[in-house]
């Protein structure tokens, strides 16, 4: 009587269950850390007891086999010498996972950046190393790549899309920061905006990549950066065009704003 | 409106531990027995054992029929749901504690069934060893799964386990934790015998909060329940219990703190059904 016929039926009734259910997650570094997007490596720090960072350590070296699933983290469970049912310690299943390794990454990424602006021998800067860190990230992915369409999909889902696309905006904050950019103006949306078209139709590509060491990859990475730069000195020769005009028009904007009070300082 | 019920619940159980108190005084001439909860009455631990082993032995032939007539069939959501959650992988060593009737079990037999169909093939099996107190329970479940040989049945007490420390992957226990005399003892035995970092796992009737929902829900559970029972199983008392028994129970919070209490870490809850039933779990430090 407890026999049930298909798997369909089992989820459909799952799913009804998620419809009145709340989860609470008590001493989570997880949750805050994801809410409040602070330090990136707080986010796999061990709890008091359990060092969930050596589970998921392990699990990564089963993802090629199993994807980023539940199965991969109990394999890494058991080789770390924990009972298979310690996956239950990342009640989300393959997105914790997958978050430890973007952690990861950036982390990597981090000190990739600090290495090469300050190293002796002609340190990199500004669309350099830009486009170079772009290709140093998305080689982290190679040892996944058969894996990495998966973990895209995963990182959609709409449970999953806001944490995915904080942990992006932070690489991409860190790849101009190091790059020495200070913008406080539009140009901060339109920098990142840019970087991140090429980071996401990069990594799109490089998913279907079959040429040796991802030449092709690499390739299509400059081809873009390229485009970048045409497209920037585009603008830049056509604001050197309408720059009189501009300069003009916000004269005359600031004129008429201090005729009537708007510029006065002690407004 | 709710702090003024949980006023009268206050009152009553004062005064019914008072009579209570009176009465077993004067029988048993012993004032130093550690006092408990049966339903909304105060008991000695001891009683409380004896009472429950008699609630469970005259419901066991229509314990099923019964919880789904009163959860309208709920519960085999939520057991489905628990199970999900612990996600037992082949070879897990898993004891069930009371989970007489194997429903449980069956499902925990099931999930891992279903995993090694797919694509793995095991060389280890699973293994489940349910647990219960009260013999009549454990027989229905034999009964019904007595082919099966990854469930184990062992007659024995949640508050002293008869194996080895450090002896199972994980820990289950549906529904059982409330009749159990003294929770803190029940969960230090579970902390003994789960793995280091294996998993506690208990699913229980816990409190709602929503207003709306729990005027519905005591209505329901105060009137309604306690006539099934009668009707069906001809057992008001037994049902009686039951109710009284799930609005004794401490809330989501407490109860974590309970478990945090023995030493597991990693502890968190999910309300289903708006806190009718908790699931909290757990995990032994390693």
């Amino acid at each position: 009587m407890y026999m049930y016929t298909n798997m369909s039926s089992f989820r459909f009734r799952l799913s009804f269950i998620g419809i009145f259910s709340s989860v609470n997650i008590r001493n989570s570094s997880r949750v805050s850390s994801r809410l409040f997007c602070s330090e990136a490596k707080s986010n796999d720090g061990s709890s008091p007891g359990i060092d969930r960072k050596l589970i998921l350590d392990s699990s990564l070296q089963f993802v090629s086999q199993y994807g980023w699933s539940v199965k991969a983290l109990e394999s890494g469970a058991k080789a770390v010498d924990f009972p298979g049912v310690a996956h239950g310690l990342f009640p989300s299943g393959g997105i914790e996972l997958i978050e430890h390794f973007e952690f990861d990454c950036n982390a990597r990424l981090i000190k990739y950046l600090e290495d090469m602006t300050t190293r002796d021998n002609e340190p990199l800067k500004g669309g350099r190393l830009v486009q170079s860190a772009v290709e140093e990230r998305l080689q982290m992915l190679i040892p996944y790549i058969d894996k990495w369409p998966e973990a895209l999909s995963i990182k959609a889902y709409p449970s999953n899309a806001v944490g995915s696309l904080e942990r992006a905006s932070q690489m991409f904050d860190d790849i101009w920061y190091y790059a020495g950019d200070r913008s406080t103006d539009f140009n901060w949306y339109t920098k990142r905006g840019i970087l991140a078209a090429v980071y996401c139709t990069t990594e799109l590509y490089m998913i279907q990549d079959k040429s040796v060491n991802f030449q092709d990859t690499w390739d299509f990475l400059r081809r873009r950066f390229q485009d970048t730069r045409t497209f920037t000195e585009c603008r830049q020769q056509a604001e050197g065009i309408v720059g009189g005009a501009y300069e003009f028009g916000s004269a005359a904007i600031t004129t008429v704003m201090n005729l009537v009070g708007f510029g006065s300082r002690n407004r | 409106m709710s702090a003024l019920s949980r006023r009268v619940n206050y009152l009553l159980n004062n005064a019914a531990s008072v009579i209570n108190r009176a009465f077993t005084a004067g029988a048993n001439n012993s004032n130093t027995e550690k006092m408990t909860s049966f339903g909304f009455q105060q008991v000695s631990e001891k009683t409380k054992a004896t009472k429950v082993q008699e609630v469970f032995s005259s419901v066991a032939a229509n314990y099923d029929l019964m919880n789904d007539v009163m959860s309208l069939g709920l519960h085999r959501l939520w057991k489905d749901y628990f199970v999900t959650k612990l996600a037992p992988p082949t070879g897990s060593k898993i004891i069930d504690v009371a989970g007489g009737t194997g429903d449980i079990a069956s499902r925990i037999v099931q999930y891992s069934d279903r995993r090694v169909g797919g694509a793995e093939s095991s060389d280890e099996e699973l293994q489940v060893t349910v647990v219960d107190i009260n013999k009549e329970m454990l027989t229905e479940g034999e009964k019904r799964f007595k082919n099966n040989e990854n469930i184990k049945w062992v007659h024995g007490d949640a508050l002293s386990l008869p194996f080895p420390s450090n002896h199972f992957d994980a820990y289950t226990i549906a529904f059982g934790i409330r009749n159990v005399s003294n929770f803190e003892q029940a969960l230090s035995e579970a902390y003994r015998v789960i793995k280091e970092g294996g998993r506690y796992l208990c699913m229980e009737f816990s409190q709602v909060d929503n207003i709306a929902l729990k005027s519905f829900y005591d209505a329901y559970s105060f009137q309604l329940i306690p006539v099934f029972g009668e009707l069906i199983a001809q057992d008001r008392p037994a049902y009686q219990y039951l109710v009284e028994s799930i609005r004794e129970f401490p809330d989501q919070e407490s109860f974590s703190n309970m478990i945090e209490g023995v030493g597991f870490v990693n502890v968190n809850y999910e309300s289903l059904l708006g806190g009718v039933v908790a699931i909290h779990s757990g995990f032994k430090p390693k």
